[in-house]
């Protein structure tokens, strides 16, 4: 009798306990989400790139600039950064472009063109850069001859991943 | 005569009991902790955090339960690369400040003296995620506050 009535006390304090251990706690659900982000931006400042120099024998000699700088995140795979010119460079010059690349991702300096955007890095996956470093190079032949002040405005595409 | 006292004893262990059971209870005051959705990032930065105002949460304490404390943690962990930071303000006890929460088991609010009242506190969240998390289909947590002495 005795084992029985204290399986019974068992089972009453153990419902008991079981009591009060759901009143000292609650839940509460949270709903979350992250949606693809693909940000950049690059200096605006203008940049100025005057030839001015040769050794005697070769084309005037190629400037560069490298004040500019550009940042970018993205939380997707293969994203990739792209620039064009409105009008082409007069004939005998270029301008060269490259951008330094984030983590993981890859960059080509390219020379720019009207028409269709130059690929400057690709392969941009699941990282944040910042203070990545833009280089202009100038050149002219010979035969460019002297061109006076012009200007080009430099757009530059991000397009997303996957 | 046997049959009266089992019950008798039974009943008062119940009565015995139900003061031992004076167990504290904490009660969200809504089951929803909100949605988070990150969407947007200043460029090389990560995605820019999101956070929500103060829901609420209420406890019931009896005098004799002791110092008590209260506890958070998560269900399951979060996806990697992201973070959910809980605080919590309360008007007694010690507060740790915002905790970033997972499976096992943080103190948010510690020393809180014995008292037969019901205090009121605040819940604000904050969900983090670096670019190397990538994107996230919505997907949900549930959140368990504790007290315990």
């Amino acid at each position: 009798m005795f084992a029985k009535f204290a399986g019974r006390t068992a089972a009453v304090l153990s419902l008991m306990a079981g009591l009060a251990s759901a009143a000292g706690a609650q839940t509460q659900t949270v709903n979350f989400e992250v949606k693809a982000i693909n940000q950049f931006s690059i200096t605006s400042t203008p940049v100025t790139l005057t030839i001015t120099t040769a050794t005697a024998g070769s084309d005037p000699t190629p400037v560069t600039d490298n004040s500019s700088v550009w940042a970018v995140t993205t939380n997707q795979t293969n994203a990739k950064i792209s620039a064009s010119i409105p009008t082409d460079m007069p004939t005998g010059v270029t301008l060269g472009v490259q951008l330094a690349a984030p983590a993981g991702a890859t960059s080509t300096a390219k020379n720019l063109a009207s028409g269709t955007a130059q690929d400057l890095v690709t392969g941009i996956t699941k990282v944040k850069g910042n203070a990545l470093t833009v280089t202009y190079t100038l050149s002219a032949t010979a035969a460019a001859g002297v061109i006076a002040a012009d200007s080009r405005v430099v757009t530059y595409t991000m397009t997303p991943g996957t | 005569m046997k049959t009266v006292m089992r019950s008798l004893l039974v009943a008062a262990l119940l009565l015995f009991g139900s003061r031992a059971v004076t167990a504290q209870t904490i009660t969200f005051g809504s089951g929803s902790g909100g949605t988070f959705t990150i969407a947007s990032a200043v460029a090389g930065q990560d995605p820019t955090t999101v956070s929500n105002g103060a829901g609420s949460f209420t406890t019931s304490t009896k005098k004799g339960d002791g110092i008590l404390r209260i506890r958070a943690q998560l269900d399951q962990a979060m996806p990697a690369n992201t973070t959910l930071t809980l605080t919590l303000t309360y008007p007694a006890g010690t507060s740790q400040g915002a905790q970033v929460l997972g499976i096992t088991p943080v103190d948010m609010i510690v020393s809180i003296p014995s008292a037969s009242t019901t205090r009121t506190g605040t819940v604000s969240y904050s969900f983090t995620a670096t670019a190397s998390a990538g994107v996230l289909a919505p997907f949900t947590r549930n959140v368990s506050l504790t007290i315990v002495p």
